[in-house]
């Protein structure tokens, strides 16, 4: 069974470009444009792996991450977080949580995918 | 006679409601056609944004090429979506993909676009173009004239924009033109100064050159004050930190002849974040606590963050009475950290008014500031 | 008879004179407003397009949100804020004593832990009982204090706050995501700017999506039409008008940001005025001209918050009332700066308007509807020039508020059904057909709460913002 990504990002230019490579790659991807629907799907679609875009209008990255603790809905280790400011403190708070890792825009597609693999491949390992 | 004005009243406002009722049937009908108009065009550039962003990602993958991309933008609508998605991208995506990207912007049907934009004269327009010129790489000399030019518009951020695009190019010259003539300028805000600053160092190739460019800018005196103050602010975020030695000259040639004070305070403000060692010498010779420019006095208690002793208090104290509420705040912060060292009856019981203690085991780390 | 009817008849010309004078003035503000907004349309969208000021070199703001009685909506309210697209900024929640469980919902949602700090006391308020923050909000402060009302909360969150501009805004309003980069431009424009205001829009009929406005709808009730027709009218040409004449007098209670400085040194809040947003920019022109400091108070026109309002008969005529004790109050207040120049615009124009257009306006209303009758009872009334007279201004009223219509066209949120524009016009039409009239009788009252020194704020009932 193909393992499941979920994309929670608010432009869709970026982050259809993501769910597009990793389609590609026989993922099964989902995406969704804003907080409160990401903490729907990370609870009904049950992803494999959450990549996680820090600012998003209305419910952002870092409450979403919090949810997923706060709640127990998935292991925070399965979040990837996407974020285009060096925001440091932020940042820290985020891997207090427990996500998996922490990736800068711009980022390059490669890369991004290379971690998500890695990710996911260590995940299932465990 | 009464009669005939009364005559006279309710013809003109027969002829007045008449007029207004006319007015307002055309524009109820213009507002109405207005809108329609409007909702077309946006579903109309969702449509394009749509069937164009699948393409842009084929192309990436190399399925399908430049000149198959170009074939298919049809019209004005495809040529913007596909510049707003490209736009989006490029800022997120890095290596490869967004040299492949620029190369997409260079296609001859979204150039000529932007070109028409430049040569306009709505301000929308330039400012589209200026943004468009700052995301490719730009070679074209006349496209770098027609920038320079504009740097000069009336609109701050047109010129904003013109400057950013010829900073974003990857030819030298143009880039150091671009800087020192935005920086001649009048008229400049100082975020705005900052943000081209920090842009213009951010993708320099050789770093060293750049602050050395930077460093003789500052010292240019045709460059208004407060534009070389916006300047000098940048110095730590950048991690300027040779140039220590070169600001305090110039504090010591400027320190007299400053009417505003804005440069002086913006010299003391970085000299104490480098924790320079010699800051406090000059602003003893010059008695800086004495400065008529708040700006400048305010900067004076952070001379003395770490340094304690009788002159120290002296001179805090004397700041702790200043008519400017925000400078007596700054020293009486100050004085407040050096307590422990002060003798209780030099530490006049009044000049902790102003600071209330929300609790006394705070006392150690005043915070908030 | 001869006398009575000469005395009528000044009246009349009079009242007529009033009317064509407010009309006009109208009417140059639809102008200038329109050409503001063309020429600012341009600027607004270059700086919203991505690449321009993108980078973290923002002047810092601190958002202050005063909070009274709000242990519903206080931890949406506060995490929508802690959610601004912005770099550099905090967020001081100021508990201005609730009796409820505010400070307690705080508390246990953000793992607040007191905090050891001094506190500077620039501006005067009620004693603050604790200060708290959060490791894991880093951006966070809450103070707790004794109740105040809000002029005093803002006064302790402007002691607080440690970043160069502040923001006033109400915990219970819905702010658009990239409001501060909306209102920061403006100081990146000109660096004199003071303070900016944006326009405020009603909440009452849209529906929501992520704690963020979704689609653009009228409300459903009388009343709240009503006031969609009134708030289009009052935010997109009046304060456009007045921004550009450099004549602003009112920046919404709900939201606006400041300079922490200019604020400071003008003196801040005042407490006991029921009128104080209007009362602190008034003051802010008073203390720039009077000292000779070169500054501006702008305005822009895109929304930047979207509010709740009260949409039944008994809390609106409490807001209105306020609202004309606030204004009543403010001018008498200043009352020095009326007519003189050397306040600017503000003094000569502005002021003048807000006194004769504004506060006096529902007595000239009156005693028109008191001519008409009166010379009805005396026979001296030429019925069809009160008809027409009647219907010219009702239509006259109606291009007003179309043109207010036509201006939001040009902003970026607009209502999106080709119908909202006939239900906007109809409501042009059907707000002269009782509303204004009790409108009117609102503003009266409000008038005589004044005289007789009643300063409080009467009970508002809010429906509260389901997110």
């Amino acid at each position: 069974m193909s393992q499941k990504v979920l994309i929670i990002d608010d432009d869709p230019a970026v982050s259809n470009f993501i769910k597009y490579r990793l389609s590609k790659k026989s993922y099964q991807v989902k995406h969704v444009d804003n907080g409160i629907e990401g903490l729907d799907a990370i609870r009904d679609f049950e992803p494999d792996l959450v990549i996680l875009d820090m600012m998003m209008p209305g419910v952002d990255g870092r409450e979403v991450a919090e949810q997923v603790r706060e709640h127990g809905l998935i292991d925070p280790n399965r979040i990837i977080v996407l974020s285009g400011k060096k925001m440091t403190d932020e940042i820290k708070a985020l891997f207090d949580i427990g996500i998996h890792d922490y990736i800068q825009k711009p980022f390059s597609i490669d890369l991004l995918l290379l971690r998500i693999e890695r990710a996911l491949a260590s995940l299932k390992s465990r | 006679m009464i009669d005939l004005l009364e005559h006279y009243a309710v013809a003109i406002m027969a002829i007045l409601l008449g007029v207004v009722l006319a007015m307002f049937l055309v524009l109820i009908f213009f507002a109405i056609l207005n809108r329609l108009w409007h909702n077309r065009g946006i579903s109309r550039k969702r449509e394009a944004s749509e069937s164009i962003q699948p393409l842009i990602y084929s192309y990436l993958d190399g399925s399908i090429n430049r000149s198959d991309f170009a074939a298919r933008l049809k019209n004005k609508h495809d040529i913007t979506a596909t510049w707003e998605s490209i736009e989006i991208m490029i800022d997120n995506l890095s290596g490869e993909e967004r040299k492949k990207l620029q190369m997409l912007l260079d296609l001859p049907p979204i150039k000529k676009h932007f070109l028409r934009k430049l040569n306009s004269r709505k301000p929308i327009s330039l400012a589209q173009a200026c943004v468009y010129f700052s995301k490719k790489t730009l070679t074209d000399k006349s496209i770098a004239v027609r920038l320079s030019v504009l740097q000069e518009h009336s609109y701050n951020v047109i010129a904003y924009a013109a400057t950013l695009a010829l900073v974003n190019t990857t030819n030298q010259g143009f880039r150091d033109m671009a800087l020192l003539r935005f920086l001649l300028r009048k008229n400049n805000a100082s975020m705005a100064v900052s943000d081209i600053i920090f842009k213009y160092y951010d993708i320099s190739d050789d770093k060293e050159v750049a602050a050395e460019k930077l460093e003789f800018f500052v010292m240019n005196p045709d460059i208004p004050d407060k534009t070389r103050a916006a300047v000098i602010r940048m110095f730590p975020e950048l991690g300027f930190y040779q140039t220590a030695d070169t600001l305090r000259d110039l504090l010591q040639i400027n320190v007299k002849n400053d009417p505003t004070g804005e440069l002086t305070a913006a010299l003391l403000g970085v000299l104490i974040d480098f924790s320079d060692q010699k800051l406090r010498e000059i602003v003893e010779k010059h008695r800086l606590w004495e400065s008529p420019s708040r700006e400048v006095r305010l900067k004076v208690p952070g001379v003395y963050a770490d340094i304690y002793g009788e002159e120290t208090t002296r001179i805090l104290l004397g700041l702790a009475h200043d008519p400017e509420l925000e400078v007596r705040m700054a020293a009486q912060r100050q004085l407040l950290k050096h307590r422990p060292l002060i003798s209780e009856s030099r530490f006049e019981p009044d000049i902790s008014t102003e600071w209330r203690a929300m609790k006394k085991s705070g006392d150690a780390d005043v915070s908030n500031g | 008879m001869f006398l009575t009817g000469n005395f009528l008849l000044g009246i009349t010309v009079l009242v007529i004179f009033y009317f064509f004078a407010l009309n006009l003035l109208y009417i140059i503000l639809v102008v200038i407003s329109y050409r503001s907004i063309r020429k600012f349309r341009d600027v607004d969208s270059i700086f919203n397009m991505t690449g321009v000021y993108s980078t973290n070199l923002y002047k810092p703001v601190s958002i202050i949100a005063p909070a009274y009685n709000e242990e519903q909506s206080i931890i949406a309210s506060v995490n929508a804020l802690l959610n601004i697209r912005y770099a550099n900024f905090e967020v001081i929640v100021v508990n201005d004593g609730s009796s409820d469980k505010t400070l307690q919902e705080l508390i246990d949602y953000f793992r607040l832990k007191p905090d050891n700090r001094y506190r500077p006391a620039f501006l005067d308020h009620k004693p603050i009982r604790q200060i708290y923050s959060s490791p894991r909000y880093p951006a966070l402060v809450v103070v707790d204090k004794e109740n105040g009302r809000k002029a005093d909360a803002l006064n302790a969150g402007i002691n607080m706050a440690s970043k160069e501009l502040i923001c006033a805004v109400d915990a219970d309003s819905i702010l658009e995501p990239d409001v501060i980069v909306k209102m920061l431009r403006v100081f990146m424009e000109d660096e004199k700017t003071v303070a900016v205001g944006g326009v405020v829009r009603m909440a009452n009929g849209c529906t929501y999506k992520h704690r963020m406005i979704d689609q653009i709808r009228l409300p459903k009730s009388w009343l709240g039409r009503v006031q969609a027709v009134e708030y289009l009218r009052s935010f997109l040409f009046g304060r456009v008008g007045w921004d550009s004449l450099d004549a602003l007098m009112v920046i919404s209670g709900a939201f606006g940001v400041f300079d922490r400085n200019a604020v400071i040194r003008a003196g801040g809040y005042l407490h006991d005025t029921v009128g104080e947003d209007m009362e602190l920019v008034v003051r802010l022109h008073k203390y720039h001209r009077q000292n000779n400091l070169p500054y501006r108070i702008r305005f822009i026109f895109e929304p930047v918050c979207w509010t709740e309002v009260p949409e039944d008969y008994k809390t609106l005529s409490r807001q209105r009332n306020r609202w004309h004790r606030g204004l009543a109050d403010t001018l008498y207040r200043h009352r020095d700066m009326l007519f003189r120049p050397a306040y600017g615009r503000v003094g000569t124009i502005a002021m003048p308007y807000f006194l004769i257009g504004e506060l006096l306006a529902p007595l000239v209303e009156l005693s028109g509807f008191f001519i008409v009758a009166l010379s009805w009872w005396l026979g001296a009334i030429n019925i069809s020039f009160a008809l027409l007279f009647l219907s010219f201004s009702i239509v006259l009223g109606m291009i007003l508020s179309l043109s207010a219509v036509l201006l939001e066209e040009m902003t970026s949120k607009r209502y999106e059904r080709a119908t909202d524009i006939l239900i906007l016009a109809l409501y042009a039409f059907l707000e002269n057909i009782g509303y204004r009239q009790l409108h009117a009788w609102w503003r009266i009252r409000g008038l005589v709460d004044f005289l007789r020194g009643k300063r409080d704020w009467g009970v508002m009932v809010r429906k509260g913002i389901k997110t």
